[in-house]
Order: structure tokens, then C-alpha cells, then sequence
């Protein structure tokens, strides 16, 4: 759009692009700055975490002697914090809280990455080609989803998870933790990828229709184009929203799994795991379950309001 | 309209057998021998084999299955002669773990999850839509920023967290329930004092996160709406704001919430796996993962994961039902 710039007026106005609106939106919203900044630290502490462990001098395989009292509860006050051990230490076993923790968090932010990162690809993907061709694969794959919607998912994957791992691990693909790993990531990404489709599909099907595209498709654009070169650009606001809304889901996700005794399991640790565990020595130490439960709390929240600070920059009309 | 119900009925119909056939199918390729779970330490091939047969899983699948819609109708008979097992219809199945048919585990189990499950909805229906509606009264004032607040810790809280911090740093902290008796089932119209104190907390748990989303909703939808037409009519021609809110606004606006909150008290119906498993609640979601995580337990498996899918399908067709009766034109496009 060229703006008509008066004589009287001689202030310049500047050409801005959607993306250019959109970043000067969210810059101007300060908590989203602040979770956005959350955010980042709490990725690349956790992408860092063999780094920082050493720093500390600590890992998170290591059992600490001496730090553990007759009754194997940690010495000292709040489970032991100090400055050798920044979280505490584990009661009963005695590992280092901290670097328990930071490992957990690099398995969280894999499994709710690569499962919002697929289960949004297989939407988007699905979500234009029905949207776009319509007809009787539109209609079938319509009904599939709602019949997947049907099921009980939180129960199937802790019902299915344990026999499939099992199968997983004969086949060869991958073993212990891994598999447990890969079985979840399956399982979330089935049952996750039908509502960002439903979506994406509502988006098509109304973008299809505007003057733009059939003007494409006038001048002889194949679909192909049409999709890559009119439809996406248009779609790539909404896939962002959604990405930014539903990372902190799957971490979440992730850690009620574990804490349920599906997907990862000890030695390894997440901080469903740390959480079950936990429990058992809530009296005693309070501090080993408050802590993980302050830092996950506040990892989902800055995701969630990293998301809402999106939404509001790439679609101001939404949650209004 | 009756040609409408008829259509739905018939879809639901249909699904719910094609989800009942595919939860058989699922579980019958998995790499696990139900049979072999069943006698623990005393297994041997024998045992395994006449078991197996007492089970019915020595025939095909289809079979199986073909058996068990039969038992859904007539009730079934499990093994022969004097070690002979009846379960009268509606029979589920048998679960050889417990020695007892899964209709009556489930039985037992579900009166439980419906009072978690009605608790719950009305706690988190009356907190969410009334917290949502003044949100978008009073947009961008106090109240709104503290519903925001709200909706914030609501969605950022899962469950277990949720439930863990509200049993053990408020309800056993300050002896609010006894630990002993904790999740003990009592009928409301036995003492409904007890029963309300074995409740609470998980009515709480659960509410918080549900309450959120609807607040979310509500104030979206109360603001969605407020800016129609036909509600600046309504003020132009002198209705004053609380009947406009009443009779205008909030009849648009929480019609979207029915369907959503059909879904949501049917989808707690098939077991509140996380809440009652922190609580000790003895209802279908504890019996389920239970079925799992101990002995994998099929018979009991299979017919909570139908169960709970049933409850959803059932559901949908109430409020699509609803839905139809409320606006004529669902009735036509469909």
C-alpha cells in the first residue's frame, strides 16, 4: 500500500511490513520481553547443561558421600543446599539436585519440541491439502479426527506405551530410555496433530476463496505454487501462534508422563520423575519437591506468556 | 427434527462400534500375552493354556469381540463346569486378576468419578463463566488484570502439581482430611459431610485448571459479542446494561460454552486418571491405571478405554441434540 503523503505534512511515512507491524507489537509488550528473555535462558541453560555441570563441578550421575545423614536424608538446611550442591541433594540416593534437574530439563524441552514440531508439520500438511482439494479425502480425514478426538488419549498412551516400548525394543530401533522416548513422542504427536488441522483447514478453505488466489490460479499458477507461494505465507502467522501456545502443553505433557511412570525412567531424570520421587519425603524435605515444582512452574509460565505476547503481536484481534 | 435425530443417532451409533472395534483390534496386536499375567509366579504352560481358553482369547479376534458384544446384551459365562463364572449382562468381561466381573469393578468405581466429575463442573462452570463475564465487564481494570492473573496460574499448573502442592502443603499440613481415610468412598446420601470432605480438595485440583480455560473463553466471548449489532440496538432503544447483559449479551455468548462443557464433564466421566490417583480416589480412572500398571489387567482395560470413549461420543450427540433444538439452522445445514 502507497500512503499519500500531504505537501503540509512533509513527515515521512514509512513503508512497514507485516512482520515489521508485528515485531514492533510485541516489542512494545514488556512481560512478553520478560518471558521471551525466560525463555531464552532457560533453553540455553538447558542446551548447556554438560557445560554448566562441570562449571559446578558436579554431574548428575555422581553420589555425593557424606552428604547424606544415618537417616539418608540431606545434610543441612533445604535439602541440603550449599554452595558445592546449588539445589540440594537427593534424599535416599544422594546425586546432585541441580544437575538432575538441568539434564531433566534438556529431555523435557527435546520430547515438547519434537512433538509440537511434528504434530504441527503433519497438521499444516494435512490441514492444506483437505482445506485446499476438499472432496472425499477432506470428508475421511474429517471423520478420522473426530473419531481420534473420541478416544480417552491420556489413558491409550499409558496403556499402550508399556507393550509398545517393549516392541520398540525388540525391533531393534531403540532401546531403554530412547525408546521410551520415541513411544512418547508418537503417541503425543497422534493425538495432538488433529486440532492445529481443524485449524489450519478452516484457514485454507477461507483463503482459497479471496480475489488473490483466484487471480493465481486465473493467470495458470499450479496448486503447487498457489500453496507455497500464496497459501503458506498466510498460514505461517497462525502455525507461529500455535507453536508458542503449545510448547508449554507439552512440557507439561511430557512431565505428568513421567511423573505417571511412562516415558523416561531412572536413572535418567525429569522432573516428573524427580516430582514421584519426591513425594515420598515430603516432611522430611520439602525443599527436594518445592524446587523442581517452582522451576517447571516457571518454565511453562514464561512459555505461556512468551505465547500470549505472539498471539497478541501476530494476530491482535485474538483473546481480546 | 426427527429426521435429524435419526441421523445422529445412527452416526453415533456406528461410531461407537467402529472405536469399540478398533480398541479390541489395538489391543489384540499388542506384543503382550493376557494370559500369561494372569497366575504370577504359579505360571506354567498348562496354566497359561486353560486360561487362556477361560479367558476366550484362544479364538480369533473377531471373535472375541463378536463375544463380547453378545455378553454386552445377555451376560457370558467364563470357563466350564464347576470353576464356571457368570456375569450377568450388561457382562464387560471378567477380570481374572481380581476374581470378580469388570461390570461390577465398574460399577463400584463409577459413582465415585461421577461425584469427582459433577463436583468439579459446578465448582469450575460458576467460577470460570462469572470470573469471565466480570473480566470483560470491567476490561482492562483491576478485576480483568486479576482474572488474567487467574487464567495465568490455571493453565500453567498441570495437574499433578496442582494436586500434589493443595494434598500435602494444605489438606494433610493442616489435618483437613485423615491421611488413613483418605479416598475412602462414602455415599453422599449416607453422611454427605464426609463424603464433601473427601471431595473438596480434588473438586479443587481439578477445577483450577478448567476454571481457567472457561474465564479465558468467557471473557473472549462476552467481549466478542458485546460489540454486535444488535446489542448497540438493544442499548439504543433504552434496555438498561443488566437485562441487555442477560437477555442479549450472555444467551450469544455462553452458547459456544454448552458444547465445550458437555465434552470437558464427559471426557472427567471416563476417569480422572491424575486426580484420583493423587487422591486415592477409588473411581474409573485409578481402576484403569491400575489394570495397567499392575497386571495388565485387559478385560478391565478394554472396558474403561470403551467406556470413556462412549461417554464422549454420548455426549457429543447431546450437545450437537441441544444445539439443533436451540438454533433451527444447525438443523438444516447438517
Amino acid at each position: 500500500m502507497t500512503a499519500v503523503v500531504l505537501e503540509e505534512e512533509s513527515q515521512e511515512i514509512v513503508q512497514r511490513t507485516p512482520k515489521q507491524i508485528a515485531w514492533g507489537r510485541f516489542k512494545r509488550n514488556k512481560v512478553g520481553i520478560y518471558a521471551g528473555c525466560a525463555t531464552i535462558f532457560f533453553l540455553s541453560v538447558s542446551a548447556l547443561a554438560p557445560v554448566i555441570t562441570r562449571l559446578f563441578g558436579v554431574d548428575n550421575h555422581s553420589i555425593y558421600d557424606g552428604t547424606l545423614n544415618e537417616f539418608a536424608m540431606p545434610i543441612g538446611a533445604m535439602g541440603g543446599i550449599s554452595w558445592a550442591h546449588p539445589l540440594g541433594v537427593e534424599p535416599g540416593v544422594g546425586r546432585d539436585v541441580f544437575a538432575l534437574l538441568l539434564y531433566g530439563s534438556q529431555l523435557s524441552f527435546l520430547v515438547a519440541i519434537i512433538s509440537t514440531v511434528a504434530a504441527i508439520g503433519i497438521g499444516m500438511l494435512i490441514g492444506i491439502a483437505t482445506g485446499y482439494f476438499k472432496g472425499k479425502v477432506d470428508a475421511s480425514v474429517g471423520r478420522f479426527s473426530d473419531f481420534l478426538l473420541s478416544f480417552p488419549g491420556t489413558f491409550m498412551i499409558i496403556a499402550l506405551s508399556l507393550p509398545l516400548v517393549q516392541r520398540v525394543e525388540a525391533a531393534g530401533i531403540a532401546h531403554e530410555n530412547a525408546a521410551r522416548i520415541l513411544v512418547l513422542v508418537i503417541f503425543l504427536v497422534f493425538f495432538g496433530w488433529t486440532g492445529f488441522y481443524r485449524l489450519i483447514r478452516s484457514q485454507t478453505m477461507s483463503l482459497r476463496e479471496r480475489d488473490f488466489v483466484m487471480a493465481a490460479q486465473a493467470m495458470g499458477a499450479s496448486s503447487w505454487r498457489i500453496i507455497v507461494k500464496e497459501l503458506l505465507p498466510n498460514l505461517w502467522p497462525t502455525a507461529i501462534v500455535f507453536i508458542s501456545l503449545s510448547l508449554p502443553g507439552y512440557i507439561a505433557a511430557e512431565a505428568t508422563f513421567s511423573f505417571l511412570g511412562v516415558g523416561v525412567q531412572a536413572p535418567a531424570s525429569t522432573f516428573g520423575l524427580v516430582l514421584s520421587d519426591a513425594i515420598a519425603y515430603w516432611r522430611e524435605d520439602p525443599a527436594y519437591l518445592l524446587i523442581p515444582c517452582t522451576i517447571l512452574i516457571a518454565i511453562v509460565l514464561a512459555l505461556n506468556l512468551l505465547g500470549d505476547a505472539v498471539r497478541d503481536a501476530l494476530d491482535p484481534k485474538a483473546g481480546r | 427434527m426427527l429426521k435429524y435425530l435419526a441421523r445422529r443417532l445412527s452416526a453415533t451409533f456406528l461410531v461407537i462400534t467402529l472405536v469399540s472395534m478398533s480398541v479390541f483390534g489395538i489391543f489384540a496386536v499388542l506384543p503382550m500375552d493376557p494370559a500369561a499375567l494372569t497366575c504370577g509366579k504359579a505360571c506354567s504352560a498348562p496354566v497359561i493354556e486353560a486360561n487362556r481358553h477361560r479367558l476366550g482369547l484362544d479364538v480369533p479376534v473377531q471373535v472375541q469381540y463378536g463375544r463380547f458384544v453378545k455378553g454386552l446384551f445377555v451376560g457370558r459365562d467364563f470357563g466350564e463346569g464347576a470353576a464356571a463364572f457368570h456375569c450377568p449382562a450388561p457382562a464387560f468381561g471378567y477380570s481374572f486378576n481380581r476374581h470378580e466381573c469388570v461390570t461390577t469393578l465398574v460399577a463400584e468405581a463409577f459413582p465415585v468419578t461421577l461425584s469427582l466429575a459433577v463436583g468439579a463442573f459446578v465448582l469450575w462452570l460458576s467460577v470460570g463463566v462469572s470470573l469471565g463475564i466480570l473480566a470483560a465487564r470491567k476490561k482492562n481494570e483491576w478485576q480483568d488484570r486479576a482474572a488474567t492473573a487467574f487464567v495465568l496460574i490455571g493453565t500453567s499448573l498441570p495437574t499433578f502439581i496442582s494436586g500434589i502442592l493443595i494434598l500435602l502443603f494444605v489438606a494433610l499440613k493442616f489435618n483437613l482430611i485423615n491421611p488413613i481415610e483418605m479416598g475412602r468412598w462414602v455415599s453422599p446420601l449416607e453422611d454427605p459431610v464426609a463424603w464433601f470432605r473427601t471431595f473438596i480438595f480434588p473438586w479443587i485440583v481439578l477445577a483450577l485448571l478448567y476454571a481457567a480455560t472457561y474465564t479465558r473463553f468467557t471473557r473472549s466471548n462476552v467481549i466478542e459479542t458485546s460489540t454486535e449489532d444488535y446489542i448497540r440496538t438493544a442499548r439504543a432503544k433504552g434496555l438498561n446494561e443488566r437485562d441487555i447483559l442477560r437477555k442479549h449479551t450472555l444467551r450469544a455468548a455462553l452458547a459456544p460454552i454448552i458444547t465445550l462443557a458437555g465434552l470437558d464433564f464427559a471426557g472427567l466421566l471416563g476417569g480422572a486418571i491424575i486426580t484420583e490417583g493423587i487422591f486415592n480416589l477409588p473411581g474409573l480412572g485409578r481402576l484403569s491405571i491400575r489394570a495397567v500398571l499392575r497386571d495388565y489387567d485387559l478385560p478391565t482395560i478394554l472396558a474403561t478405554t470403551i467406556l470413556a470413549a462412549v461417554f464422549v461420543i454420548v455426549a457429543n450427540l447431546l450437545v450437537d441434540i441441544l444445539y439443533a433444538y436451540i438454533d433451527p439452522r444447525v438443523r438444516v445445514a447438517s
